[in-house]
């Protein structure tokens, strides 16, 4: 083949692409706003039967949940996506009005179907739609998907799992951090245990001690945002023995947000000089939520501490202690011994005199 | 007499013509090596951009955003914004940030030495009071912090943190001392957030999370859109065609380029306009470098190299949704003072990085982006300039065929043609965010259009930046003069990121 055969065959070829694409762009585009034409001229009637069950009485919302059950194939298909959408915006009657409409109108079985279905794609979108209408059947399946190939596809079963809110699910949640890399990420698995709620509490404090760290993480973290003060004990025990830094630090963290002065004297162990530096300023911080007056001359040690991240905790769990903390503050502030831990002090009192308390740090 | 000088000339005629026939002979084949590998190249990046969008589109139902909104496991982020002479804007722009839909982030504003009254408008905004805060240095720093200011209400989670003049790095450095929150977003105040922007970005780090080291917003040109309440509210082509020409280039980048390199995890760019990073990583490269014009594209490959260097298991992401719009310059000299700018950068960072380059410890890094950096995009203006001023010599001398030329300009115009209508495909299957017939006939116009003159300035700039950073002359900074939006006036302000078309 000679040079001008060659370029004009790549011009030509070049030439054909960019027709194509450029036709591609004005059919979809086209495609595209005549599907939403169509839709909307579809849905157009049915319009007042959505907005009933968004806002209507219960009376009415039964009738258009009637309605919709009646629809043709063709509207029905058209208004699908708004319906589904109405899950995230309707509580109550309504809510229940719209759940019973996907499932008669076979929605439901097909993505429990879809749980097995080939498309990852598919399998997201049925795990999705199951937890957004909390079907409690589909938990098991849901368990099974959290082993997915499809990363994507078991981060949707996590959260499916945690808006079905079932305790059983819970170990399984867990269970999904064990493994390095985890097959789910530990702040979803959280998120789903904590929707779970307190029926997660008796798998999370078998979990705390887990070998995994990311295990025993997740779990310190959930109880310590569920409450309850039987926990108090497990963490004070991982926050004391064990042998991980980051579940220490945690283990502080979340017995400050328990708030029960039980902790108090593990937390003044752990902002003892030897301990790791995360885990200082975890318990810091936790002793000022804690607000017992008896972590206030740690704290005020603390001011003056060498680590500036630990010394910037101990004014504002100071302040939190009430009167007394902010006394020792004042003084703190007029100490010409100690500069730095003034300097600490006048900026916490600063942020006291305006209307609202010092903002919380990242936790 | 005029003989022998004809003689004479002839002869050195003749001696030019040889030489420039021998040299045009020799580069033929590596020109022509060079033109198939470059193409190839964006092919590729085109096939990558695809894959990604795909999965992108697709997973769009089930993202779960509304997720992270929700959960208080999301970390919170403060964000950090450099501020040198912003008074006209910086109200309406902190207000906006403050807006975001996010569950927990705060706004740093750096006053950089301002000269005019952009803290004294902060302060009448937001009744400022100061507070005598300690910014804990973790990130060295050059200029002297003056004062920190807080809203007096104590809730607005604002801080204004005043200093000495030292640069847009510097006091990036400084907001990163001050930023209270895990992740650090760097936005520049000139630019225009969607709602939805901070949840975007930082969606990466709720579902990878102990991987994702610093995620990459896509960054689009604002001239022409219309603008409500800091808002765009819908994204139209500029009138002028210099600005016309940015926007297809921007989507070439970002929809392409960016998308494509995020893919096969080795985007080595985040624009400084909108990125997000861990700040324990921050603090551990020690933050920008304030020498360098790169800026943004040397802490990115310095994050690469740590990590790399620890051995650790880590990412960093680009969020293709189009949620940052930034203003772009709408004269030649203020576009020329930026691409000489940006190029410039580029060679600067790949000098001080020359050691990974081709290095196998940077894995993907040291072998694919730096070395594509530095052959197709810090190289290709010297060739294409050395290109359009050695053929119409040679023409002339008749040591190159016309034809040949003809047919070489022809295939590398319509090659460029077919990427840049590839970008606006890609555009129109996934986001479609230009959605007038009009706005879509103007794109397809550009990608003919910028072929002449466009290219060839911008390759003659770049080329300008690239002789500048060999000859290490004092870095100059550009100034942005910003002609304002429909709806909403804008600053003047100088602003360095770097852009590199794919």
């Amino acid at each position: 083949m000679t040079t001008p055969a060659v370029v004009a065959a790549a011009v030509t070829a070049l030439s054909a692409l960019v027709v194509v694409l450029a036709l591609a762009i004005a059919a979809r585009r086209s495609l595209r706003r005549r599907a939403v034409l169509h839709r909307r001229a579809l849905s157009a009637p049915v319009r007042p039967a959505l907005m009933e069950l968004l806002a209507g009485e219960p009376d009415e919302q039964a009738r258009a949940a009637a309605r919709l059950r009646t629809l043709d194939r063709r509207t029905w298909d058209a208004v699908e996506p708004s319906v589904v959408g109405l899950l995230a915006k309707v509580r109550g009657e309504g809510r229940r009005e719209v759940v019973g409409v996907l499932a008669d109108r076979g929605v439901l079985a097909r993505a429990r179907r879809d749980l097995r279905a080939t498309s990852g794609a598919r399998r997201a979108r049925a795990a999705e739609l199951l937890g957004a209408v909390e079907e409690q059947a589909a938990a098991r399946p849901l368990v099974r998907l959290l082993r997915d190939r499809d990363p994507e596809v078991r981060l949707v079963a996590a959260r499916a799992l945690g808006r079905l809110a079932s305790p059983h699910a819970a170990t399984a949640l867990l269970a999904a951090l064990e493994r390095t890399p985890a097959r789910v990420p530990g702040p979803v698995v959280a998120q789903a245990l904590l929707r779970i709620g307190p029926g997660a509490a008796g798998a999370c404090a078998a979990a705390l001690a887990s070998p995994s760290t990311a295990v025993a993480t997740t779990a310190v973290e959930v109880l310590g945002r569920l409450g309850g003060s039987g926990s108090v004990g497990p963490l004070r025990e991982r926050l004391e023995q064990d042998e991980r830094a980051l579940v220490r630090a945690r283990a502080a963290t979340a017995l400050g947000r328990l708030g029960l002065p039980g902790a108090l004297p593990a937390l003044l162990v752990a902002v003892g000089p030897h301990e790791e530096p995360a885990v200082r300023v975890a318990a810091a911080r936790a002793m000022g939520e804690l607000g017992s007056t008896g972590a206030a001359p740690a704290l005020c040690a603390l001011l003056d501490d060498d680590d500036e991240r630990v010394a910037a905790q101990a004014g504002p769990a100071l302040l939190r202690l009430g009167a007394h903390g902010l006394d020792l503050l004042r003084r703190a502030d007029e100490d010409p011994a100690s500069p730095a831990a003034a300097a600490r002090a006048r900026e916490v009192l600063a942020q006291a005199s305006l209307h609202a308390p010092v903002p919380a740090g990242a936790s | 007499m005029s003989g022998v000088l004809d003689g004479v000339l002839g002869g050195a005629l003749d001696g030019a013509r040889d030489l420039l026939a021998a040299g045009l002979d020799a580069a033929s084949v590596p020109v022509l090596a060079y033109f198939v590998a470059i193409n190839t190249s964006y092919l590729l990046l085109i096939g990558l951009a695809v894959a990604e969008l795909v999965r992108h589109v697709r997973r769009a139902p089930y993202a779960g955003q509304e997720d992270v909104y929700a959960s208080p496991m999301t970390l919170p982020v403060s964000l950090v914004v450099p501020a040198y002479n912003e008074a006209a804007g910086i109200v309406s722009s902190v207000q906006a940030l403050l807006a975001l839909r996010y569950p927990v982030h705060e706004v740093v504003v750096v006053d950089d030495g301002s000269t005019d009254a952009t803290y004294e408008v902060l302060r009448a905004a937001h009744d400022l009071v100061e507070v005598p805060r300690v910014v804990p240095g973790d990130v060295p720093t050059r200029g002297r912090v003056l004062s920190v200011h807080v809203p007096r209400d104590g809730r607005t989670p604002l801080v204004v943190v005043r200093k000495t003049n030292s640069g847009r790095s510097d006091a990036l450095n400084v907001g990163i001392n001050a930023a209270r929150h895990d992740l650090v977003c760097f936005v520049d105040a000139d630019s225009i957030l969607d709602p939805d922007a901070l949840l975007s970005v930082a969606a990466p780090f709720a579902d990878d999370p102990d991987r994702v080291v610093a995620t990459g917003g896509a960054v689009r040109a604002v001239n022409g859109c219309r603008v409500v309440a800091g808002r765009v509210v819908e994204a139209r082509m500029p009138a002028g065609w210099l600005a016309r020409v940015q926007v297809v280039e921007y989507l070439r980048a970002f929809m392409l380029g960016r998308t494509g390199w995020s893919r096969i995890r080795a985007l080595v760019l985040i624009s400084g306009a909108f990125g997000l990073y861990r700040r324990d990583v921050l603090v551990e490269v020690g933050g920008l470098d304030p020498d360098c014009i790169g800026e943004d594209l040397e802490l990115c490959v310095r994050v690469h190299r740590a990590m790399r260097d620890q051995g650790r298991d880590y990412r960093v992401v680009f969020v293709a949704e189009p949620v940052s719009w930034t203003e772009v310059p709408s004269t030649l000299s203020v576009l020329a003072s930026q691409r000489r700018r940006w190029h410039r950068g580029l060679a600067e960072v790949l000098w001080r990085h020359r050691s990974a380059l081709g290095n196998p410890r940077y894995g993907r890094i040291g072998l694919v982006a730096l070395p594509y950096y530095l052959v197709f995009e810090l190289a290709a203006p010297l060739l294409e300039v050395v290109g359009l001023l050695l053929v119409p010599v040679g023409l002339a001398l008749g040591v190159v065929d016309a034809g040949y030329a003809l047919a070489f300009l022809l295939v590398s115009c319509v090659y460029a043609v077919f990427v840049s209508v590839a970008a606006l495909a890609v555009e129109e299957f996934s986001f479609h965010r230009y959605g007038r017939w009009r706005d879509l006939a103007v794109a397809m116009a550009v990608t003919v259009v910028e072929n002449v003159g466009y290219r060839q300035l911008t390759a003659l700039w770049r080329l300008q930046g690239l002789w500048a950073a060999l000859r290490r002359r004092e870095q100059v900074w550009g100034v942005m003069t910003r002609t304002g939006f429909a709806e909403e006036a804008l600053i003047p302000s100088a602003r360095a990121s770097l852009e590199v078309s794919p």
